[in-house]
């Protein structure tokens, strides 16, 4: 019981909401969004209905099951609770089985075409898949920090490889609906021995380290970091850091100087395979049996926006919090501004460039728009970088930040489409985004300005 | 001139000092004229403040034990050999005054204390 | 006159709340330059508030602070470079070499002491190309007393910087302090709860508890004026509770007694005449007067 009603003090905390959000927006997408250009709203195909029972699970097993799970399992406290093992595996199962009845219900209402239990039993398997991939995430330490990495990778192309065979698998469901209820039931349980399983419930990889404070959830994190990660320059300046442009150097250098290549390098991959992903994607639609896959070309604009925003919004060149710099709140709000702008407007700068390289070495016909999206940056930007501010690297739990980030997506879409459809000549809407970003970074430093002056900077 | 502090006794840190100069005064340790260590030397040599070093060497020269010309380092007065006597006394009566009280407590008769304090100060001589 | 001349820092009907948590309760205190404080008091009673309002990184809810004659919410470059701080949490970029965290730091400051740096990783016994995040616990709070002290403030702020100190490391830490003291006369608050160790180097004491100031005097007054006595009775019984105003705890029987007592040195003669008693008066040491000083009145 215990454990149970501690599940669900887990599952009602004000970060899940932002991650329903996600659950949302993913679970409509594929519902909707994911299938033949052609068809409306209203009818739904199979293609959709089958990656939605699978996207839906896998994503409530990581973020609901999974982090709960990791936070209980992985405490210092919780070797010591009897049973908790069980009891949180008891709970676990309840919540699985819940959410795939709920799936098929919907997957049965909507005229999903394969037979009930496979689909039950499937939606088990990827339930159990997103904890494993939860759990994968803290089980580092500091002597295998590869394993989360390796973890991630595998999941993500599990899903990707699902997400891309899920309609034959389904058609095989129909065909042999036992066998595969059995062999999805075996593989959920398999993931959750994985999970579950006396040895990896010793692995206390959560409990801080005395490096960092325990009120500091970043600090596992960075002790690790601490471990592997050598610095690759060192600190040239070597009088009195002095002026604006001095201190966004030595933000820079806080923030990047331990990443090989700093910022710019991590950049220059980042777009390189968003560039990849965008531009391949005319290429993969006209593969045979992906046909319904052509439903993303419609939100294409979307990614390298989505992609963008999220990567601007994870960094920036401003100073870490809370030491005590030599400088006035009137100069740290200044800083603040022009680091955030200015790493911006770099990692723009880099992913125009890498875009603009790579589609015209892959000489398409399909051209994706990236200067419009990466424009956008400079509008959505500033809330993301101010919830940053305010709440600190792990900002994204916020709900609002992750309502924002799909409304910036979705928004940028609409807005493409409309300047498509009523043939509004370029320079007005240059003048348009031109506006709507001084308006955002007006207010951004509006914003900053005055919590600078008016909170406590600890 | 050997000082020990005590900073755990909870008499003030400058009181020990003040006591402990005052006491190698009396016993001619430190004659009249002679210089005492700098207020930073001291602090350092004895690990306190040298705030307090300098609060002990305001008082001293305060009741006239010792005294500073413009520019010299701060030196013993000349103090009259009964002003000495009776600094020697008041210690003596300020170390003894827990005796008493012990001796009250045990219920030792005057006489027998003070026999027993005699018989002590003789050998102590004989020692000498 | 100057007032920028004659205190480090005065706080002023310092008030601070925490939504309905009432961290700092009209909090007046003033710091005279040079000085050593040992802010002293409980866990939770706002002394890492208090500090942290003094150097401008948190806003009083109601009332002021004035740091080195400016308001602590507008200290500016000038100001802030004079100000050294170890914080109860180390805050350190994890991936650096200790060496490398230095030199970083130190660039933000003109008056960075290389010579003190050299000095202190040698006694301190820090090897300068150890990685910060690994450091140990003692070792990290020994580099963030050097990043502290080594710019050579004038007002350094230290929230519990020796609670992961072996003996020997505190010793030579105090020895360090003093030395700041002796060449630079600067002003320094040390927070801690480890009152053996503070007693050796503060002259001034403030005490909070409950976010309110219980004491702020001189640590030599504060000897003074608290006392132990040991009451023997000379003949009959004493009586089952002495009443007198400046008793402020007694234990004992009806032949000897213990009291604490505050102020009272002067009517020492009066109560041993009045019960008819030996009394034998001892000072107090911090450790002792301590919960004294937070225990409320009456």
């Amino acid at each position: 019981m215990m454990a149970f009603v501690s599940m669900c003090r887990l599952l009602g905390r004000r970060a899940n909401l932002s991650r329903l959000a996600m659950l949302g927006f993913v679970a409509s997408w594929s519902l909707f969004v994911y299938q033949d250009p052609e068809l409306t709203l209203d009818h739904p195909r199979p293609g959709g209905l089958n990656l939605f029972v699978l996207a839906t699970s896998a994503l409530a097993g990581h973020f609901f099951a999974g982090l709960g799970v990791v936070e209980l399992q992985h405490a210092s406290f919780s070797w010591t609770l009897p049973n908790l093992r069980r009891r949180l595996l008891a709970s676990v199962l309840l919540l699985g089985v819940v959410t795939a009845f709920l799936l098929v219900g919907v997957y049965v209402r909507l005229g999903g075409p394969a037979p009930w239990l496979p689909v039950f039993t499937s939606g088990l398997l990827w339930y159990s898949v997103g904890i494993v991939i939860a759990a994968g995430d803290v089980r580092g330490g500091s002597d295998r920090p590869w394993r989360p990495y390796l973890a991630a990778t595998l999941a993500i192309a599990a899903l990707f490889a699902a997400g891309v065979f899920i309609n034959r698998i389904a058609e095989l469901y129909g065909v042999q609906p036992f066998l595969f209820a059995a062999l999805t039931l075996a593989g959920a349980s398999l993931c959750l021995f994985l999970v579950f399983n006396v040895g990896a419930a010793r692995q206390k990889s959560l409990v801080p380290t005395p490096l960092g404070g325990l009120g500091d959830p970043g600090s596992l994190e960075r002790a690790a970091a601490a471990h592997r990660r050598t610095p690759k320059r060192t600190w040239r300046l070597k009088g009195p850091v002095k002026g604006l442009f001095d201190w966004v150097r030595a933000g820079e250098y806080e923030n990047f100087a331990s990443v090989r290549g700093g910022w710019a390098a991590g950049a220059v991959r980042f777009s390189a395979v968003a560039a990849l992903i965008v531009i391949a994607l005319p290429y993969v639609t006209e593969a045979p049996g992906l046909s319904y896959l052509k439903g993303l070309m419609s939100i294409a604009p979307c990614v390298p926006a989505f992609l963008a925003m999220g990567y601007c919004a994870n960094n920036s060149f401003f100073l870490q919090k809370g030491w005590l710099y030599p400088l006035s709140r009137a100069q740290l709000a200044r800083l603040a501004y022009w680091s955030s702008l200015s790493y911006n407007a770099a990692i723009c700068g880099i992913m125009l460039l890498t875009f603009a390289l790579l589609a015209s070495a892959s000489a398409i016909e399909e051209r994706v728009d990236f200067i419009r999206p990466l424009v956008l940056i400079f509008v959505f930007n500033p809330f993301f970088q101010w919830l940053r501010l305010r709440h600190g690297p792990l900002f994204f739990q916020v709900p609002i930040a992750g309502l924002l980030y799909f409304a910036g997506g979705v928004g940028c879409v609409g807005l493409f489409r409309l300047a498509e459809n009523t043939g509004m000549p370029l320079p007005y809407e240059a003048a348009a985004a031109a506006g709507l970003a001084l308006l955002s970074q007006g207010l951004f430093r509006y914003k900053i300005e005055a919590c600078f002056r008016t909170r406590d900077l600890v | 001139m050997l000082i020990s502090i005590d900073h755990h006794s909870g008499v003030p840190v400058y009181r020990q000092l003040m006591d402990q100069i005052k006491f190698h005064i009396a016993s001619g340790l430190l004659r009249s004229g002679e210089k005492l260590p700098a207020t930073r030397a001291l602090s350092a040599e004895l690990g306190v403040n040298p705030m307090t070093v300098s609060k002990a060497y305001g008082f001293l020269e305060a009741e006239g034990v010792v005294e500073r010309r413009r520019g010299r380092p701060l030196t013993v007065s000349f103090l009259k050999p009964e002003k000495i006597h009776v600094h020697k006394l008041d210690r003596l009566k300020q170390s003894l005054a827990p005796i008493v009280a012990i001796v009250r407590q045990l219920g030792i008769e005057k006489s027998q204390a003070l026999d027993a304090f005699g018989a002590m100060l003789d050998d102590a001589g004989d020692m000498g | 006159m100057n007032h920028n001349m004659q205190t480090a820092f005065e706080v002023k009907n310092l008030t601070r709340l925490f939504g309905d948590v009432t961290a700092l309760d009209n909090v007046s205190a003033s710091v005279p330059k040079p000085s050593v404080v040992g802010l002293i008091g409980r866990n939770g009673s706002g002394k890492t508030t208090l500090l942290r309002h003094v150097i401008g990184l948190c806003l009083p809810t109601s009332g002021s602070c004035v740091t080195l004659g400016r308001p602590s919410d507008q200290l500016g470059p000038g100001e802030l470079s004079r100000i050294g701080v170890v914080h109860q949490e180390n805050r350190f970029l994890e991936w650096m070499k200790v060496e490398q965290q230095l030199r970083y730091v130190g660039s933000f400051y003109e008056t960075w002491d290389r010579d003190l740096e050299r000095r202190m990783l040698d006694e301190l016994e820090l090897d300068p190309s150890a990685r910060v995040g690994a450091l140990s616990p003692g070792k990290a709070q020994k580099l963030s007393i050097m990043l502290a002290v080594c710019h050579r403030p004038d007002l350094l702020i230290l929230d519990e910087p020796i609670s992961w100190l072996d003996p020997i490391a505190r010793k030579r830490f105090l020895k360090f302090l003093l030395e700041l003291l002796q060449q630079d006369a600067n002003t320094i608050v040390i927070s801690s709860h480890v009152l053996h160790d503070v007693e050796k180097i503060i002259n001034r004491v403030i005490c909070l508890d409950r976010g309110r100031i219980r004491a702020d005097a001189p640590l030599d007054d504060l000897q003074e004026r608290f006392a132990e006595w040991r009451v023997n009775v000379k003949a009959g019984r004493l009586p089952p509770r002495f009443d007198e105003d400046f008793v402020r705890s007694q234990q004992g029987d009806s032949y000897q007694a213990r009291l604490l007592v505050e102020g009272a040195s002067d009517r020492l003669e009066a109560f041993r005449t009045r019960h008819g008693v030996d009394v034998v008066s001892r000072p107090l040491n911090l450790e002792r007067m301590f919960p004294l000083l937070v225990q409320e009145d009456g």
